[in-house]
């Protein structure tokens, strides 16, 4: 959304030039980059004292954060509301639990990277494990995905067809690259923030991204090469 | 491509290169920088080498679109029907639910499900023709019966969720038969409304989406399959 706007399109790196930034921005914090790690945790605090607004304030806060993590893992939004809206039931019920030991944003990321690996376990014993074609994706039309205005027509369409194929291809890794690679070069966090969520070593998650960056760009290469 | 040829490739300076690249892209975005000599190396190697150029290109308009694909969005009404699902959850798990509170609570949750089977029974769809086979949250199923509503028990126990609905369904002079992993129900429709009333006080159970077809006038049996974790 504000990081499709504020970096609209691409641009072809300079091969000369090795120490080039990405200048890449920063994925807007939920809810209009209005909360802040203390706020979340005052929030959790009154949930698990029974105050109900509280619960919604942060669902609302942190909605399509984990929705678009559980959709991006599992590619089925079907499937995805049912594990977010799981995600925040565990919420609900454990917020006591929430020590502030780490950012609650990670905690909550740790729960839904659980259980949408759970989820996908679970698929696979049924065998309807189900991943969705590019035309699939591209039906759902603008309402699926995150506000595109200000770019224009044209772009507009590249730009949905290269994020289709992406999140095809993404489809494609194996769950645990999965999970490190749209954490990190999605959702934006650092490797410290994933090392948390996940339970790996930090060196391990850097291999892991490596890999799976590695896979993608090899399964992407006609459209990045 | 034999166990040498792997690991001469691992330790390849291309190999080493396309690490190194990784790193120097993650550094631009608040990672440790590379350390002086190991940029010195990519730069000097990069210089004279095509290929990890390319790579270098590559990789960085990969993270360029990955970065830009837009947000899935949560559906529209998400947050509130989080909202009900955890309060009618809370209560009908006793460890959460404060015993003065728990009939009215468990109307809740029972006025949840039953909410949801009357959504449910109102938006699917006409069936679909021929094969016997249904359409359930779009996977195919060898049913007979159709259509059907699918429920799940996450996190609880094949075997306390056989014990519940096994009472439940006889109660409601319904009939149960092991499918594999699962359990059909067959339920008369008139206890439809009942059975699932019973089932939203007793246990953690969801409903799930089934767009099999529409429960016309004529249908006297309701299928149910619950699916066990």
């Amino acid at each position: 959304m504000v990081r499709a706007m504020a970096n609209p399109r691409p641009t072809a790196p300079d091969v000369q030039r090795p120490q080039q930034k990405l200048e890449l921005a920063k994925p807007a914090e939920p809810n209009g980059g209005t909360t802040s790690g203390v706020e979340d945790v005052a929030l959790v605090e009154r949930i698990a004292g029974g105050d109900d607004a509280a619960f919604e304030q942060l669902v609302e806060r942190y909605q399509h954060r984990i929705f678009s993590f559980c959709a991006r893992m599992l590619q089925d939004r079907q499937e995805a509301e049912d594990v977010a809206q799981d995600v925040f039931i565990t919420l609900y019920k454990n917020a006591g639990e929430f020590r502030g030991e780490s950012q609650f944003s990670t905690w909550l990321f740790r729960i839904a990277k659980n259980q949408t690996l759970n989820r996908i376990k679970y698929l696979e014993r049924r065998g309807r494990s189900k991943k969705r074609s590019v035309d699939e994706l591209a039906d759902d039309g603008p309402g699926a995905l995150a506000d595109p205005q200000d770019v224009p027509a044209d772009d507009r369409i590249a730009d949905a067809q290269r994020a289709a194929l992406v999140q095809e291809a993404i489809g494609t890794l194996a769950e645990d690259h999965r999970a490190v690679v749209v954490l990190r070069d999605m959702e934006d966090l650092s490797y410290e923030e994933i090392s948390e969520i996940t339970g790996l070593p930090i060196g391990t998650v850097k291999s892991r991204i490596h890999r799976g960056r590695s896979a993608l760009a090899r399964r992407l290469k006609r459209i990045f090469g | 491509m034999n166990l040498f040829e792997r690991t001469r490739l691992l330790f390849s300076p291309h190999a080493r290169a396309e690490r190194l690249i990784d790193d120097h892209l993650d550094a631009a975005r608040g990672e440790a920088s590379l350390p002086p000599s190991d940029q010195a190396w990519l730069e000097q190697h990069l210089e004279g080498c095509v290929s990890c150029r390319a790579v270098r290109d590559e990789r960085h308009a990969l993270l360029e679109a990955m970065r830009a694909a837009p947000t899935e969005r949560a559906p529209t009404g998400f947050a509130g029907r989080v909202l009900m699902a955890a309060k009618a959850r809370a209560d009908v798990e006793p460890e959460v639910v404060v015993p003065e509170r728990r009939f009215g609570l468990g109307g809740v949750a029972a006025l949840a499900m039953v909410a949801g089977l009357f959504v449910f029974a109102a938006i699917i769809p006409t069936g679909k023709d021929g094969g016997g086979g249904v359409q359930v949250s779009g996977h195919a199923t060898e049913l007979q019966d159709r259509p059907h509503f699918v429920v799940r028990a996450p996190g609880v126990g094949a075997a306390k969720v056989r014990a519940q609905i096994t009472s439940i369904v006889t109660a409601h002079e319904g009939t149960l038969e092991a499918a594999g992993d699962d359990v059909l129900v067959r339920i008369p429709r008139a206890e439809l409304i009942g059975a699932m009333q019973d089932l939203a006080q007793r246990g953690r159970f969801k409903v799930s989406k089934a767009d099999a077809g529409e429960i016309g006038p004529g249908v006297e049996t309701i299928v149910i399959r619950f699916e066990l974790d």
